[in-house]
């Protein structure tokens, strides 16, 4: 198995997690980027923008110990990667993104809470 | 010999109780010693576990004290100065985990999420500093490091309770 696809693995096994809520998402001073951290490693996610490309790059860093990037894929290295799952790494890599945001910024919590007013008021 | 021959027995009987007695004797001489050895050992552990905890806080509320510099530093917009001082925050995170036995699995995943957010802040930083621009949005690296500032605490509460635990 080559790195890209052992990341291509991760990339699915952290939207797994994600959508179980074994994964603790937390935003970054960068701008659309989102990190979740392990004992020894952090993974980072970012939504970018790909001039004279229709959709935007999503991008994942892994970073060590010490807070050294030690690999940085976007979708297009994991797409040629894994060609026979390449229509699904760009989706499945928005939907991670996605995840780790809204976690991150509590959307899930916000929407429950309004929802739960909302039933209040009616 | 007549004597002897009435005694001996008796006296080797009464050689081999007295060899009992201070084969028993030793026995229990050597097990005291053994136990009050393995008393003062566990003391010994004990105190050396409470030094160690007592030296986490110190290091955390040095690093505690450091973020709070670098927030400073960052309303003053020193930015040349900050890129050593977030490289010498990591280390010595990484440095703590590494040293400190009695973390948790997730404490020790907060550590690594604090260093790589002082990694990403670090980076902006340096970006900003060759193009000699002021990073986009400096707020935010506050609103950072308060976050993480607020994390490390955290820990320091969580290993100063379990060194109140030890005295009580």
């Amino acid at each position: 198995m080559t790195a890209e696809e052992k990341v291509w693995q991760l990339i699915r096994r952290l939207v797994e997690k994600t959508a179980q809520g074994n994964v603790v998402w937390e935003a970054t001073a960068a701008q659309n980027t989102f990190q979740t951290s392990f004992p020894q490693y952090s993974v980072r996610v970012a939504e970018l923008d790909r001039p004279n490309y229709r959709g935007p790059e999503y991008v994942l860093e892994m970073l060590d110990g010490n807070g050294n990037v030690i690999e940085r894929v976007d979708d297009v290295d994991i797409q040629n990667a894994v060609p026979m799952e390449s229509m699904e790494v760009g989706k499945t890599m928005h939907d991670l993104y996605r995840a780790a945001r809204r976690h991150a910024l509590g959307v899930d919590t916000a929407l429950d809470s309004l929802l739960s007013e909302l039933e209040k008021a009616s | 010999m007549e004597f002897f021959r009435e005694w001996a027995d008796p006296a080797s009987v009464l050689g081999f109780l007295v060899s009992l007695i201070g084969f028993f004797i030793t026995i229990v001489v050597v097990l005291r010693s053994k136990s009050a050895a393995e008393r003062t050992g566990q003391a010994v552990a004990e105190v050396r576990q409470k030094l160690m905890r007592q030296t986490a806080v110190f290091d955390l509320n040095r690093v505690l004290a450091d973020v709070d510099e670098l927030k400073a530093l960052h309303r003053a917009s020193v930015w040349e100065l900050l890129p050593a001082r977030y490289s010498s925050l990591r280390r010595q995170l990484a440095g703590f985990r590494g040293t400190y036995p009695d973390l948790t699995r997730r404490q020790k995943a907060t550590i690594q999420g604090i260093i790589s957010q002082f990694s990403e802040i670090e980076s902006i930083v340096e970006k900003s500093l060759a193009t000699k621009q002021a990073p986009p949005d400096p707020p935010s690296l506050n609103r950072i490091a308060a976050e993480q500032s607020d994390k490390l605490n955290d820990i320091v509460i969580a290993v100063q309770q379990t060194i109140g635990g030890a005295n009580a």
